[in-house]
């Protein structure tokens, strides 16, 4: 092998079809320089998330029929896409319930007080004003039935995703224990963690400041960034790349680009509130990279496995335990 | 219950089913394989009908001789190596087609073009799908052979009788066509 640096010699490396001494050549040629290094990674991702190819869906139902052994049409699969249509209605369903014991129990309160919701008895409140808040199961928020005055306020405790309703006179406030949010816009995600004294603010949209309460500095944020507020030691900070995949338990967008497994794996849990067990700790600094608008958990779990040729079981609802794989199965050929 | 020890009792089911009323029995083992084994012939002959008809033969010709099959483990494993003896048989056998037709592959708009023109692609899935079915049908088929029947570029060169550099120079244009619609992909987002 003469010269190693090319893509063909990358490919005879991933698929494991070089010597061992020509491997060696090889990496010692890209450990030479940067370029080199990020070449060899460039194809090696390439070649990895080839895997992700997927041909087109084919119906043994209809095809039976022109089988001697099938004559017979009783057995129709199970079709999957309506499976999962059936699936959200029964989830729309459920919310529409919760939302119509919230409104219940709305009725039972004097209206002068302020009501208090928390996350594990409803997901999703309207406000007054058409302000729409997502609660996550640790979220606690508390709001008058009538905001009073010129401004409209909520007490947060955990976490939650508001969709505030645009009004130029009266503005929004989020008051935690350690500091406000104002809004100057329109979507976001604040989380106030009691324990660790930090109220942190995540902007899908618009704009939105933060603000340690009884404090003259602030931060304000737009689309795409975060702010994380520290009562202990009172940093004010902002985040310009915001790791948007912290409130994909909302919008269900999760962004991988060449993250970790350990990462993606954290990330996928606290998107769909499911545990993963891996049981091969060489592949937690795999990195994988895709991106995921509104699918299902499982989805992502097939995707890594093909990917890294790991092995997916759930023991139980809600719980993965996925096994094997390497960063690169092509190579261990 | 474990997925995996599923699937293996759902193959000794099947399996059993087909000794003890074969009728009943090929038709669970066509219902539980037929997607599969078509999605697996799909990845070297991207046409539909073609892919159909193939893995409507295999399953046909197994039920022919369901008198001297032996299938022990598992019919998956068995049914996959099927597939792909099948797909380079048939290529084979219509070597002239594929030699004309990279140009009417190119002109026949692919099934993932027409399904996902409209909504942008937000899965690297996707992407990769369709950046594979766009490459000529002969840089498709060896890239296709390569990634997933793990084949050597010697291997690849003696069973599509051309040559390992011709080989090496379509693994190449494959790779770069990936690395370039996922860098485009990256970008977007």
């Amino acid at each position: 092998m003469d010269i190693p640096g090319t893509t063909e010699n990358i490919h005879a490396y991933l698929s494991g079809q070089l010597t061992v001494e020509q491997v060696e050549a090889f990496e010692q040629w890209r450990d030479t320089s940067v370029q080199n290094a990020t070449l060899v990674e460039e194809v090696e991702d390439a070649w990895q998330h080839a895997l992700l190819y997927e041909s087109p869906d084919f119906d043994s139902a209809s095809a039976i029929a022109n089988m001697p052994f099938g004559k017979d049409e009783k057995l129709v699969p199970v079709d999957k896409s309506k499976a999962s249509r059936q699936w959200r209605f029964r989830w729309a369903a459920a919310a529409a319930v919760i939302l119509a014991m919230g409104t219940w129990t709305a009725y039972q309160l004097n209206k002068t007080e302020l009501r208090t919701i928390d996350g594990r008895h409803a997901q999703f409140i309207n406000l007054e004003d058409g302000t729409e808040v997502f609660l996550d199961h640790n979220g606690e928020v508390s709001f008058p039935e009538q905001f009073a005055g010129n401004e409209r306020r909520v007490i947060l405790d955990g976490e939650a995703y508001f969709d505030v309703a645009k009004e130029a006179e009266r503005q929004f406030i989020i008051e935690t224990d350690f500091a406000n949010v104002i809004v100057l816009g329109t979507e976001f995600d604040v989380t106030e963690d009691d324990d660790a004294e930090t109220v942190e603010v995540y902007v899908t949209e618009g704009k939105v400041r933060l603000q340690p309460t009884g404090s003259d500095v602030f931060v304000d944020i737009e689309a795409g960034e975060s702010a994380l507020y520290e009562h202990k030691s009172g940093k004010l900070q902002r985040i310009r790349q915001a790791d948007m995949n912290r409130i994909a338990w909302h919008t269900r967008h999760l962004r991988f680009a060449k993250t970790p497994i350990s990462k993606v794996i954290t990330d996928i849990e606290s998107t769909y509130d499911v545990s993963i067990d891996y049981q091969n700790s060489g592949i937690a600094d795999c990195t994988f990279s895709s991106l995921y608008n509104k699918v299902e958990v499982t989805k992502i779990l097939e995707d890594m496995s093909v990917v890294f040729g790991i092995r997916i079981a759930s023991t139980q609802e809600g719980h993965y335990v996925l096994s094997g794989g390497d960063c690169n199965p092509g190579k261990a050929n | 219950m474990n997925k995996i020890s599923e699937k293996q009792r759902s193959d000794e089911d099947i399996l059993a089913l087909m000794r003890s009323n074969p009728q009943k029995g090929f038709e669970m083992l066509f219902h539980a394989f037929y997607a599969e084994v078509c999605r697996h012939i799909y990845r070297y002959i991207p046409n539909q009908s073609v892919v159909e008809d193939i893995a409507q033969d295999l399953f046909a010709e197994l039920w022919t001789k369901r008198e001297a099959l032996n299938i022990t483990k598992s019919p998956g494993a068995y049914l996959h190596r099927m597939a792909v003896t099948r797909s380079l048989n048939h290529i084979r056998d219509n070597k002239k087609h594929l030699h004309v037709s990279d140009e009417a592959l190119k002109s026949s708009p692919s099934r993932l073009h027409s399904a996902h023109e409209e909504m942008s692609a937000t899965e690297l899935s996707v992407v990769i799908t369709k950046a594979i079915d766009a490459l000529p049908e002969r840089c498709r088929l060896v890239f296709m052979l390569s990634r997933f029947e793990d084949m050597s570029n010697a291997g690849i060169s003696k069973e599509l009788d051309i040559s390992v550099k011709t080989v090496e120079n379509q693994m190449t244009k494959a790779l770069k066509v990936l690395r370039t619609a996922i860098d485009k992909f990256r970008r977007i987002e």
